[in-house]
């Protein structure tokens, strides 16, 4: 209100750009077809781009993804890459739910022969990992000395107690634990609720599925990545539940007092941050880790507990189920990566707040058996209409190796359970073959496909300006939500 | 004249409240009567057990969500619901609240939704004739 209409200069078919004005240090750069752009500027989520520009040690520009919208400080599908010198770190950069992502599993199972089961997978699924608010109790109440091993090994951590295999960490985005986690930094609040729940869900957008590899757009990293059509897989999508909730709460207010101590002048609370190198800075990245390594650990236990759940349901041996991680994305998080900047590679602090990184063909930090074809780029959709691998490409490098992460939604929260008032969604989702359960009702109305944007439309325009390329489509059948 | 605690207004990845109240006394019981609302179904919740929450903060505005985010953990981490909210002291710095409810039952009590925190965006308490009022958003 009152503010000036921001200028949104096009650049190319799926390229847009904010000029700099007033405090911004570099220019905003927005990913959107025609279609979506109408749709960004329907709210003021460009605005936060602009403020996000405004940030002292931003780089290059501050990034729009096509599913951006209206978050609070930083937009949702916003990137800020950081000079390590004289940039900040914010807790608004990296969200609540700090290291929320997505984890995909192939199986050997044919969707030919199983579809009749689909539905017993789904009850199998349900009762075996605890889901909805507040859930707990995936693997029992963990002691704090075997938290804080948690805190500092991430994934490592399960796959030693027999969830998972050694192999599951090498298709892990940072094998499974960023480096510099502290847990002593974490709060004894954060801590009391994490203990509780290890290898729960939660609610919202989380959800487990059972989905089928309907097309291959990408032979050559599809056989890379293990997928085939007609495939089953399992997508699980979660974060790192109330011990990463209360770590950003508890260090928004530490970078509150700390933005004003350093004289910060930002245009809104939500963006507070700190110097990378101050005090503030480096106590928030070490406690934002071992929050990123405890979501690690999750979606490990809860692959572990998904996994066994199928064997059980189906009556298969582990060979005959065949489960094998294609990876694991981190789509909230903060980190130091090596980036090419002016032809220059130095290293910068980068956070992806509803973004995800994709590592192109040759990148060091894959692993050998993807070096040749890049990363995989895990985007979900909604529960009614489909979700796709991605790779990373050599273009990535324009936007610090990052792209989109999701559908994002069109729909408020209010909108979608008015839509849906006198309205079955999980029987309607039934009629046309996905088997839903879910804790809440509540969860499925506001989850329900038409609140969401088509993923593949945002898919498509990071595909088309060629930083990420479409490999796999996937199909919900079943779906477990909190 | 009878006024509405809340209401849910527009957003489309969070929640947002506005909160209204008679003074800022009134506002941050109505906003703590909003949060809870929210999250269970409070007709099913008694009275009868009481705390006394509080919070601070560098100005009014931050001790309304420094106290919302502290009865959220009361929520998380001590499954402790409140219906009833008296708020005994509130300056610029801090608020001091009598907070009436009782221990989580799951037997008993509807989770409605998950708010995973309370956030700082564009927070600012606006006075205007009739009396406050505030919008509050949510991370969900």
């Amino acid at each position: 209100m009152g503010e000036m209409e921001l200028e949104l200069k096009r650049i190319d078919r799926w390229r847009w750009e904010i000029p700099m004005t007033g405090r911004m240090r570099v220019p905003g750069r927005v990913y959107a077809s025609d279609a979506l752009i109408s749709d960004i500027r329907g709210d003021q989520s460009l605005r936060q781009v602009a403020n996000v520009a405004c940030m002292p040690g931003i780089i290059g520009y501050s990034f729009a993804m096509p599913d951006i919208h209206f978050g609070y400080g930083f937009p949702i599908g916003g990137v800020a890459a950081m000079d390590t010198d004289e940039g900040l770190i914010s807790p608004g950069g990296v969200g609540y739910d700090i290291n929320c992502g997505v984890r995909l599993v192939r199986t050997k199972l044919a969707e030919a022969e199983f579809a009749h089961r689909v539905g017993d997978m789904v009850k199998a699924l349900f009762a075996s990992v605890p889901c909805g608010v507040g859930s707990s109790g995936g693997i029992g109440t963990v002691s704090h000395a075997e938290e804080r091993k948690i805190l500092t090994k991430g994934a490592r951590w399960a796959v030693e107690r027999g969830m998972g295999s050694p192999g599951d960490l090498d298709h892990t985005e940072e094998g499974g634990c960023l480096a510099g986690a502290d847990a002593a930094a974490i709060s004894e609040r954060a801590a009391r609720r994490g203990s509780e729940q290890v290898g729960t869900l939660g609610s919202g957008n989380h959800f487990l599925e059972i989905a089928k590899v309907d097309e291959i757009f990408d032979e050559r990293a599809a056989m890379a990545f293990g997928l085939w059509r007609g495939q089953l897989v399992l997508q699980i999508h979660c974060g790192s539940r109330g011990l990463g909730h209360q770590v950003c709460t508890d260090y928004i207010k530490t970078m509150l007092e700390a933005a004003r101590r350093y004289g910060l002048d930002l245009p809104d609370r939500q963006l507070c941050a700190a110097p990378v190198k101050s005090d503030e800075g480096r106590r928030y990245f070490a406690a934002m880790a071992a929050a990123a390594n405890y979501a690690w650990n999750n979606r490990q236990v809860i692959m572990h507990l998904a996994v066994e759940a199928l064997e059980r349901a189906l009556g298969i041996s582990p060979r005959e189920l065949g489960a094998g991680l294609v990876w694991d994305v981190a789509h909230n998080i903060a980190k130091f990566e090596t980036h090419t900047v002016d032809g220059v590679s130095r290293s910068v602090l980068i956070h992806r707040k509803g973004a995800t990184r994709a590592f192109g063909p040759g990148h060091g930090g894959l692993p050998a058996d993807y070096a040749t074809v890049g990363q995989p780029v895990l985007i979900p959709g909604d529960m009614g209409r489909q979700s796709f691998v991605c790779v990373g490409t050599d273009a990535a490098g324009e936007t610090f190796a990052s792209t989109c992460h999701g559908a994002g939604r069109v729909m408020s929260r209010k909108a979608a359970r008015g839509s849906a008032r006198g309205r079955d969604i999980v029987k309607e989702l039934g009629k046309r073959g996905i088997h839903v359960m879910a804790r809440g009702r509540g969860t499925v109305e506001e989850e329900m496909p038409d609140a969401y944007k088509d993923v593949a439309e945002v898919v498509g325009v990071m595909h088309e300006a060629g930083i990420s390329s479409r490999v796999a489509r996937l199909v919900p059948l079943g779906v477990v939500k909190g | 004249m009878k006024t509405m605690k809340y209401e849910e207004i527009e957003h489309t990845a969070d929640l947002r409240l506005k909160v209204y109240g008679r003074d800022e006394r009134e506002l941050f019981a109505n906003a703590a009567f909003a949060l809870f609302d929210k999250i269970v179904d409070l007709s099913a919740v008694e009275a009868r057990e009481t705390d006394i929450v509080e919070a601070s903060g560098a100005d009014l505005e931050e001790t309304l969500v420094g106290f919302l985010g502290e009865l959220l953990y009361r929520f998380e981490g001590e499954s402790r619901i409140y219906r009833e909210f008296e708020i005994v002291e509130l300056v610029p710095g801090g608020v001091k609240a009598v907070c009436n409810g009782e221990s989580f039952d799951e037997a008993r009590h509807e989770v409605k939704a998950e708010i995973k925190a309370v956030t700082y965006h564009d927070v600012a308490i606006e006075r205007g004739p009739s009396g406050v009022s505030v919008v509050i958003t949510f991370d969900v």
